[in-house]
């Protein structure tokens, strides 16, 4: 059986070491992102998978086709609901190894084996019925089958479900007076029958709900007695039942031992397949994408699966959004955020984006490189008929307003760390440059944008700028001006719609003078003598 | 036990609980709080009960409202019998709620289950009471009663409540019990079932002396070991859940039982009182009679609104209506005419023939409704007149959704809020589409345009009302068929009070 990674084309690829944040991760609030989509699945230590994007187009296309299986919803559901069940299984474990009454804990081990065989087997059959075209999940099945039919699993199987046979026969009688308790083997009676049918209640409902108060494993002391008892006086069955716990149960592995993550751990017991927990942890990628995005397509939001072109640098997504944006909103407000449009087409390289404040410009620039980011993953992405190239890397270059480091020091080591992105990226890599060179004059900072972006330009990397500068849209052809709109009645207002537009920030401050009445001729004519 | 119904001939299931949404209008509309005031006569059972059926339980079923005439028939003759079986579920009720004080706190199944046992004595103990008035009154007539006691004498007869009073002593596990279980997937004792036989004196020592060679394990819980003494209580108490169960439920259903005996027997009280009352001020009343037809009738003779009745001293004039296969009432007319009045007595005595009780009338013959709705102008606004209208509108937009074409809804001044073109424009369009569907409307209205325009219709089904005008004190508050005028003597009344 060739080894399989439902990650990796080539399974051994996968690189153990701790691999760390990218540096363009809290610039594009991936860091945000990342975090949410990992939140509570800490057991599969899933981080390192969302870091590094994937250096071929194969191995990209490897996971996307997982990722159409699973947009498929009851596929999903399917895989899910396997590893909430595996998940739960190594939670009970851990409870059962706890137990006090060794009686008991052999029974609990006894129905956990049985829960997951009938778990494994109904995965299966649930899995063969759907339809799967990825090479990744098809394998999942093959091995699956094997792993069902191999004679190890099949006599687990049939000694589990023996016991649990000789074990649910037996019937005991217990008799309390006073203090005293007595067990003897007795036959079934059921004298409450015949109460509620003097009663005329033989056709109410009476409510399942026999076991009350007590559902804890633990047992008390006299249930325990019991339970010693009734060993006694059924001894074979108690002794084939310790047997199957010496084969099964015993923990192998000595403390100490480092798993890759807390959910491989269960396979210190012998009857855990190990490359199932492998195979759960490495799905957990897909899934915790997966549900991280759904309650924003359910607000009718559009992600799809990126069409990835490597000869050629078109770039197009209809309707795309900044995900940490989105879900931030859908949270606090519950609102939908605004989409927006996106394409490079032809020779077109640079998106230089102006406009009004708070108007949607980061949140467009973030936008660009996160689409990049996922699809660098494998990832569905936000927006519609999204086509974009294969990228090798993300440069990112932001000045926060609160930078404490201002003046001269903080604009050499901006220059110096575009120098060196410069010289590492590829015609493959972007750019994504946000209010650069805000400290500077005007003049100086017109300068070094024009001189940067004709270095970006002969250099075939795709950018985006945002910028107050309205000059640096007319430096190239290859340039495209994007700018923030407002709402057209009311020029306050931000519709956070970013356009194809030729830059006029003048117009706007403009109108929005008139409104404050601080125009000139207002002012004039309202400021007395 | 609980099908048998002094509301229902068959086995139905209904619930108290279920009153319409709508019902807090009626109230208001129709000032139903007098009616329910003077039935209950300060009894707040009687008055809850009434209100529960009179708005929750009324019926559109001729066999139904028969059902219910009969056995008021029997209390009429018999008003002891009613007084006395709602008291004894009045005092079995409390009696109950008493026990419930001293175990308030206690859920454990062992002493729910003692708790319930001695309940269950007294529970029994009243049924047989109220049984044995059965026999004391055996000359009643109505099916209901009939079929009630009768149910009771065969479901609890002496020789049934011997067998549950053993029963009852069994239950009380005086000397320890005992239960047969199996093991569940915890390996803890679950399934409990109850032997058979219990242990009792006698029974303990055979056991121990008979059965000493059967294999057994035994031990004991020393008085000393707290957690022990805890763990046997708690082994107890899951081992005697399922019949402890059992006796939740009977006695559950015994108090279903009596409380339902209880609001029903006040209901058939509330009509006494209800008769009482307007026999002391002179009113005549009568048992209406149903029609189950389609066809929409209601034909009355000295017909008036009770509640008015009962809450003035004046003498209320009365009104006779001859309304044949007439689905649309129009009343038209002088300012304070009575046209309102006479549109609430149309409304109060549909709502009481539809519950079995007596109405205010000599003689009160109507088809059925499945629902009354009122569409009332609202008296006071402080609101500015186009959000009172845009409230009207609201309010008759939330009330389409319910209707149906066996419904009545009874207009009083709407869509008067605006001017009258625009008023009468939406009273037609509204007007016109329930008349279409059938449904049961009376329309008070000032809205002359409107009145006109549905009068020029000559549509068969319409039955157009006049309220005489106050020139004619002989004729005041009398409501004939008659065409709507374009004036309500508004001139009338001003040239009244100025009198300069």
């Amino acid at each position: 059986m060739k080894k399989l990674s439902l990650l990796f084309v080539d399974a051994d690829q996968e690189r153990s070491d701790t691999a760390s944040e990218p540096a363009y991760f809290h610039d594009l609030n991936l860091d945000q992102v990342i975090s949410h989509i990992v939140d509570g699945r800490e057991e599969y230590k899933l981080n390192n998978y969302f870091y590094d994007l994937n250096k071929n187009l194969e191995q990209i296309q490897y996971r996307q086709e997982i990722m159409k299986d699973l947009e498929n919803e009851k596929l999903y559901k399917i895989i899910s609901a396997f590893t909430k069940s595996l998940a739960d299984f190594r939670n009970t474990l851990d409870r059962l190894e706890n137990l006090y009454y060794p009686l008991q804990q052999q029974r609990c081990y006894l129905e956990l084996a049985l829960r997951y065989q009938k778990n494994l087997e109904d995965f299966l059959e649930k899995l063969k019925s759907e339809q799967v075209i990825s090479v990744g999940l098809k394998e999942l099945i093959n091995q699956f089958i094997l792993i069902l039919k191999s004679g190890k699993f099949i006599e687990f199987k049939n000694k589990t479900a023996n016991l649990f046979e000789r074990l649910k026969k037996i019937r005991y009688c217990v008799f309390v007076s006073e203090t005293k308790v007595s067990v003897r083997r007795c036959k079934e009676d059921d004298y409450s029958v015949e109460v509620a049918k003097n009663l005329y209640l033989s056709d109410v409902p009476l409510g399942e709900n026999n076991i009350v108060g007590n559902q804890t494993f633990d047992l008390n002391h006299v249930e325990a007695q019991i339970l010693e008892g009734v060993a006694k006086l059924y001894p074979e069955p108690f002794a084939q039942l310790d047997a199957y716990c010496k084969e099964y149960m015993r923990q192998l592995e000595a403390d100490g031992v480092a798993y890759p993550s807390a959910s491989l751990r269960a396979s210190r017991y012998p009857f855990m397949d190990h490359n199932i927990l492998i195979w759960e942890r490495e799905l957990q990628f897909y899934l915790a994408y997966l549900e991280y995005i759904a309650p924003l397509k359910h607000l009718g939001l559009a992600f799809s699966i990126p069409d990835m072109d490597i000869s050629n640098k078109q770039v197009r997504a209809e309707q795309t959004f900044d995900l940490a944006l989105a879900t931030r909103l859908l949270e606090e407000t519950g609102q939908k955020v605004v989409v927006n449009d996106l394409s490079l087409a032809n020779d077109e390289q640079i998106l230089v984006i102006t406009g009004p404040n708070q108007g949607g410009k980061t949140t467009f620039a973030r936008t660009f490189g996160q689409l990049h980011h996922l699809a660098g993953l494998g990832c569905p992405v936000p927006g519609l008929n999204t086509r974009l190239g294969f990228c090798d890397a993300i440069y990112t270059h932001f000045s926060y307003r609160e930078d404490i480091r201002a003046g001269h020091g903080k604009l050499e080591e901006d220059l110096i760390r575009i120098h060196e992105n410069l010289k590492a990226a590829t015609a493959s890599s972007i750019f994504i440059m946000n209010e650069l060179f805000d400290s500077t004059t005007y003049d100086d900072a017109l300068y070094l944008s024009e001189q940067i972006i004709r270095k970006l330009l002969a250099k075939k990397i795709i950018t985006v700028w945002v910028t107050f500068i309205d000059a640096l849209t007319l430096i190239s052809p290859q340039i495209v001006s994007l700018m923030s709109m407002v709402d057209t009645a009311d020029l306050t207002r931000r519709t956070f719609k970013i356009c194809r537009k030729p830059a006029d920030g003048l117009a706007y401050a403009l109108s929005l003078a008139e409104k404050y009445g601080l125009t000139y001729s207002m002012l004039m004519g309202e400021i007395d003598e | 036990m609980n099908k048998i119904s002094w509301l229902y001939p068959d086995d139905r299931m209904y619930d108290f609980k279920n009153i319409p949404d709508h019902s807090e209008q009626l109230i208001d509309d129709l000032e139903l709080s007098v009616l329910f005031s003077v039935m209950a006569n300060k009894d707040e059972k009687v008055l809850e009960a009434v209100r529960k059926i009179l708005l929750g339980q009324r019926s559109n079923e001729t066999s139904v409202i028969l059902f219910r005439q009969e056995i008021l028939k029997d209390f009429l003759r018999h008003p002891l019998l009613v007084s006395e079986i709602y008291q004894l579920s009045l005092d079995t009720l409390e009696a109950y709620r008493d026990s419930l004080r001293f175990w308030l706190s206690a859920k454990s199944a062992s002493r729910r289950l003692r708790t319930n046992v001695e309940l269950m004595d007294m529970l029994l103990a009243q049924l047989v009471k109220i049984r044995n008035l059965g026999t004391e009154y055996s000359n009643v007539e109505s099916t209901g009663l009939k079929s009630f006691f009768n149910f009771l004498q065969t479901d609890f007869s002496d020789e049934v409540l011997d067998k549950l009073r053993l029963q009852d002593s069994v239950l009380r596990f005086d000397h320890g019990f005992s239960v047969n279980a199996k093991l569940d997937h915890n390996n803890r004792s679950s399934e409990f079932l109850l032997n058979r036989k219990q242990p009792s004196t006698n029974w303990l020592h055979k056991i121990f002396s008979l059965n000493g060679s059967a294999e057994e394990y035994s031990f004991t819980i020393s008085q000393r070991d707290e957690s022990g003494l805890t763990a046997l209580t708690e082994f107890r108490d899951a081992a005697l859940e399922p019949v402890a169960v059992i006796m939740d439920v009977a006695v559950q259903k015994f108090l279903d039982f009596f409380s339902r005996l209880r609001d029903e027997s006040a209901f058939y009280r509330a009509a006494l009182n209800f008769c009482e009352a307007l026999k002391n001020r002179g009113y005549v009343f009568c048992l209406p009679i149903p029609l189950s037809g389609q066809e929409p009738v209601c034909v009355a003779s000295k017909l008036y609104d009770p509640c008015l009745a009962l809450s003035q001293q004046e003498k209320l004039i009365l009104n006779d209506l001859q309304a044949e296969n007439k689905s649309f009432i129009l009343i038209t007319g002088a300012n304070s005419g009575g046209k309102s009045t006479f549109l609430r007595a149309l409304g109060v005595n549909q709502l009481l023939l539809q519950s079995g009780l007596p109405v205010a009338a000599e003689q009160f013959t109507a088809s059925l409704c499945d629902e009354v709705y009122t569409h009332f102008k609202l008296e006071e606004d402080a609101s500015m007149r186009s959000g009172k209208f845009d409230e009207e509108l609201l309010r008759m937009a939330a009330l389409v959704p319910k209707l149906k074409a066996t419904a009545m809804v009874l207009f009083n001044e709407s869509f008067a809020a605006t001017n009258e073109r625009e008023g009468s424009e939406i009273a037609w369009q509204i007007c016109n589409a329930l008349l279409e569907k059938g449904i049961k409307v009376v329309f008070v209205t000032h809205l002359y345009t409107f009145a006109r325009k549905l009068y020029a219709q000559k549509s068969p089904e319409l039955l157009s009302l006049r309220a005489a005008s106050n020139e004619d004190s002989t004729q005041k508050f009398k409501i004939s068929e008659a065409k709507p005028l374009s004036t309500s003597f508004a001139k009338d009344i001003y040239q009244k009070v100025f009198t300069d």
